[in-house]
C-alpha cells in the first residue's frame, strides 16, 4: 500500500481551518438552524398520508 | 412411474404447462399465457435450464393449510396435492435420473456412471423449484429459485435476503439459496398477504418466529381491523392490517412514508444490508401515450435485494430537503450516501415473479420529467400487453423488525447529516457545495456476529484495536456508519441499535489502515478542538468526535 496521504486532504484541512476561523461566530447558528430545517422536512414527510393508510393493497 | 414423476427436456415453459394440462392442473393453455409464465421463460433462458423433473402428488405445507381452511370447504372437489417442478441446468434422461436416485440408495454403479450422475443432480446444476397448485388460474405456489448472478459489469446485484433451502427429491438432498415466492390466490390472499408471506420466509429464519401460511397471515391481519369487504375471499389489506400481521409473529412494524428517492434508497439499503426485507407499498399507474394516465391500483411487493453502481461516478448527492432548496441563501453541503448508488431494487412481485426489477431510471423525454422522480420503472409493461408504460409510485415502506431494534434509522442519519455539515463547513461558507465530494457515508444495520466476521477480514490501524473490537462485548443489533474516501473505507462508527433514543447510542469508532488515516484524524481533531465547532453540535456528535480523537494511529 502506498502510504502517501492524498494531497487533496491537505487542501481540505486548510480550507476547513480557514472557514472555521473566519466564521467562528456563525458556526453554532448555521449548524443549529440547518439541522432544524432538515428535521422539519423529514418529520413532515416521513409520515404516511391518511389517504395511503386508508387504501387497500389489492393487486 | 409417470404417475409419480416425469423427466422432461426443457425448451420453454410450454413444455411444463402441457404436462400440467394433461394432469388437469389447468383447463387450457391460455391460462399460462400470463405475466408469470413469460417471466419464468425469461428467467429459465437466463439460467440455461435444460431439464425439468416433475414431482406429482406433492404435499405443500402452505397450500395444505389454505386447503384445509378454505378450499376443502368448497362444493367443488379441489385436489389437495400439488405438482412440484424441479429445474436443472444439466441435460439428462429419465434413465440417468433413475440411476442417480437409485445410487443414493446404495445400488452399485460403475465409476464412470457415478461421475456422470454427480454432475447431473448436483447443487450447482440445481436452480430450484416451483410448486403448482391445483386451483384455477392462480397456479404458482411456493417457489424457491436461485437469484440472478451477482456481477453485471456496471453494477453489482446484491441479494441479501436469500437463505438456504434444503430440498428432498425422492431421497436426494439438494440445496438452493433463495427467498420463497408465491402468487396470490385471490381467495385466501391478495398481494399484501403474498408480500408478507415472502418477508416472513426471511424474518422467520433470522428472528426465529413461525412461518405462517397465507391463510394465517390474512386471518391475523383482519382479526381486529375489519373492512367492508369480507376477510375471505380476500381483496387486499390496508397498511394497518399488514402491520398487525407483523405483530402477530412477535415482530414490530416500522412504517415509513415516501419522502423522495434518496430516502427510499437509504431505508431499503440500510435494512437489506441487515438482512431484513422491506415491503414496498406503491400505486401503479399506466402512463399511456395517447390517453391520460390510468391508475391501476395499490400494490405491495417485498424487496429481496438491490443493484449498486460500481464506479465513483454512481455517487449522486442525497436530496436531504428536496431538490435545489437553498438554506440561508446558500447551497447546503452535499451529502453522499453509498445507498444513493442504488440503480435497481429486486422485488418479489406476486403478479410477476421473484427478483423482478424496479428501476430508478432518469427521464427519457421532457414529458417524463414531471413524474419520473416520483416514480420508478417496472417490469409490468414488458410482460402484460394491455399496459403501455406502467410506473410504480412508492407511497410507504413497511419493515418487519425485531422489537429490540429500537433506534430509528433517522436518528443515525441525523448524526451523519450533522457530521457531514461539520466536515464540509468550508464548502458551505464558500457556497461551493456543487462540485465537491468528500466523504461517502455508508449507513446500515448489522448483527454483532456478522459485523465481527466481516471486520475480521479488514486491516485496522492497529492490531490491538482490532483485537479489542473482536473480543468486546457488544449488543446483538448495531447501526454502522462507515466513512469512505475515494472508494476506500477509512473509519467506522458503531452505534447500539437496542439503546433508548435519548441514551448515548454511540459505542466505538474504528480506524482502518489507510494512508489517509492521519489526515482524517487531523480533520476530526479540528472539529474536536475548536470550541465554536464542538459546542455547536449535539452531545451525541460530541461523543463521536471525542472517541475519534482518542484513537491512537
Amino acid at each position: 500500500m502506498d502510504y502517501t496521504a492524498d494531497k487533496e486532504l491537505d487542501d481540505k484541512l486548510q480550507s476547513l481551518i480557514e472557514a472555521y476561523s473566519t466564521n467562528a461566530s456563525k458556526v453554532k447558528n448555521d449548524q443549529e438552524s440547518y439541522l432544524d430545517h432538515v428535521l422539519d422536512y423529514i418529520n413532515t414527510n416521513i409520515i404516511v398520508s391518511g389517504e395511503v393508510m386508508s387504501k387497500q393493497f389489492t393487486i | 412411474m409417470d404417475k409419480q414423476y416425469k423427466v422432461i427436456h426443457y425448451k420453454s415453459s410450454e413444455d411444463v404447462t402441457s404436462e400440467l394440462l394433461q394432469k388437469g392442473f389447468i383447463e387450457d393453455l391460455s391460462t399460462t399465457q400470463n405475466k408469470h409464465f413469460k417471466f419464468f421463460d425469461e428467467y429459465f433462458r437466463y439460467h440455461k435450464i435444460q431439464t425439468v423433473v416433475l414431482e406429482y402428488e406433492y404435499i405443500d405445507k402452505d397450500y395444505l393449510d389454505d386447503y384445509s381452511f378454505y378450499y376443502s370447504k368448497c362444493f367443488i372437489n379441489y385436489p389437495k396435492k400439488c405438482c412440484r417442478a424441479h429445474f436443472f441446468k444439466s441435460s439428462f434422461s429419465k434413465v440417468d435420473f433413475e440411476r442417480e436416485i437409485l445410487n443414493n440408495f446404495g445400488t452399485e454403479v460403475i465409476k464412470a456412471e457415478e461421475t456422470k450422475c454427480k454432475s447431473i443432480l448436483s447443487n450447482s446444476n440445481y436452480v430450484g423449484f416451483i410448486v403448482f397448485r391445483p386451483i384455477p388460474l392462480t397456479l404458482i405456489g411456493r417457489t424457491c429459485l436461485r437469484p440472478y448472478c451477482n456481477d453485471n459489469g456496471d453494477y453489482n446485484r446484491e441479494y441479501l435476503i436469500v437463505h438456504n433451502y434444503k430440498v428432498n427429491l425422492f431421497g436426494k438432498t439438494l440445496h438452493v439459496r433463495s427467498l420463497a415466492f408465491q402468487e396470490q390466490d385471490r381467495a385466501v390472499s391478495a398481494c399484501a398477504t403474498s408480500a408478507l408471506w415472502s418477508a416472513f420466509q426471511s424474518t422467520g429464519v433470522i428472528f426465529h418466529h413461525s412461518f405462517p401460511s397465507p391463510y394465517e397471515i390474512t386471518k391475523s391481519a383482519t382479526k381486529y381491523f375489519q373492512l367492508s369487504d369480507t376477510s375471505f375471499p380476500n381483496k387486499g389489506l390496508m397498511l394497518s392490517q399488514m402491520a398487525h400481521a407483523i405483530r402477530a409473529v412477535n415482530l414490530e412494524s416500522l412504517t415509513v412514508g415516501f419522502i423522495n428517492r434518496s430516502y427510499m434508497k437509504a431505508f431499503i439499503y440500510a435494512f437489506i444490508r441487515g438482512n431484513i426485507p422491506v415491503i414496498i407499498g406503491m400505486n401503479l399507474i399506466d402512463h399511456r401515450k395517447l390517453t391520460k394516465p390510468i391508475e391501476i391500483d395499490f400494490h405491495a411487493v417485498t424487496s429481496s435485494g438491490y443493484a449498486l453502481g460500481l464506479d465513483e461516478g454512481s455517487d449522486i448527492p442525497f436530496e436531504i430537503v428536496g431538490k435545489q432548496e437553498l438554506f440561508n441563501s446558500k447551497k447546503p453541503p452535499n451529502l453522499f450516501l453509498r445507498s444513493s448508488r442504488m440503480k435497481k431494487i429486486y422485488v418479489h412481485d406476486d403478479q410477476i415473479g421473484p427478483y423482478s426489477r424496479i428501476i430508478f431510471d432518469d427521464p427519457k423525454s421532457q414529458d417524463e420529467v414531471d413524474y419520473c422522480y416520483r416514480s420508478l420503472a417496472t417490469h409490468w409493461s414488458d410482460l402484460e400487453p394491455k399496459y403501455e408504460h406502467v410506473r410504480a409510485y412508492p407511497n410507504a415502506l413497511l419493515i418487519p423488525i425485531y422489537n429490540k431494534i429500537r433506534i430509528p434509522y433517522v436518528s443515525i442519519l441525523q448524526i451523519v447529516i450533522e457530521l457531514n455539515f461539520c466536515v464540509n463547513y468550508d464548502l458551505f461558507t464558500n457556497n461551493d457545495s456543487e462540485a465537491k465530494k468528500f466523504i461517502v457515508w455508508d449507513i446500515y444495520l448489522a448483527t454483532v456476529s456478522d459485523l465481527k466476521s466481516n471486520l475480521r477480514k479488514e486491516n485496522f490501524s492497529s492490531p490491538v484495536e482490532k483485537l479489542n473490537f473482536l473480543t468486546s462485548d457488544l449488543p446483538k443489533y448495531l447501526w454502522v456508519v462507515d466513512g469512505i474516501f475515494k472508494n476506500v473505507k477509512v473509519f467506522s462508527f458503531i452505534f447500539d441499535a437496542t439503546d433508548i433514543e435519548h441514551g448515548k447510542m454511540f459505542l466505538l469508532s474504528i480506524h482502518y489502515d489507510s494512508p489517509n488515516s492521519l489526515k482524517f484524524k487531523s480533520i476530526f481533531n479540528i472539529l474536536r478542538n475548536k470550541p465554536e465547532v464542538f459546542d455547536s453540535v449535539h452531545r451525541k456528535v460530541q461523543i463521536i468526535l471525542e472517541s475519534y480523537s482518542d484513537i491512537k494511529i
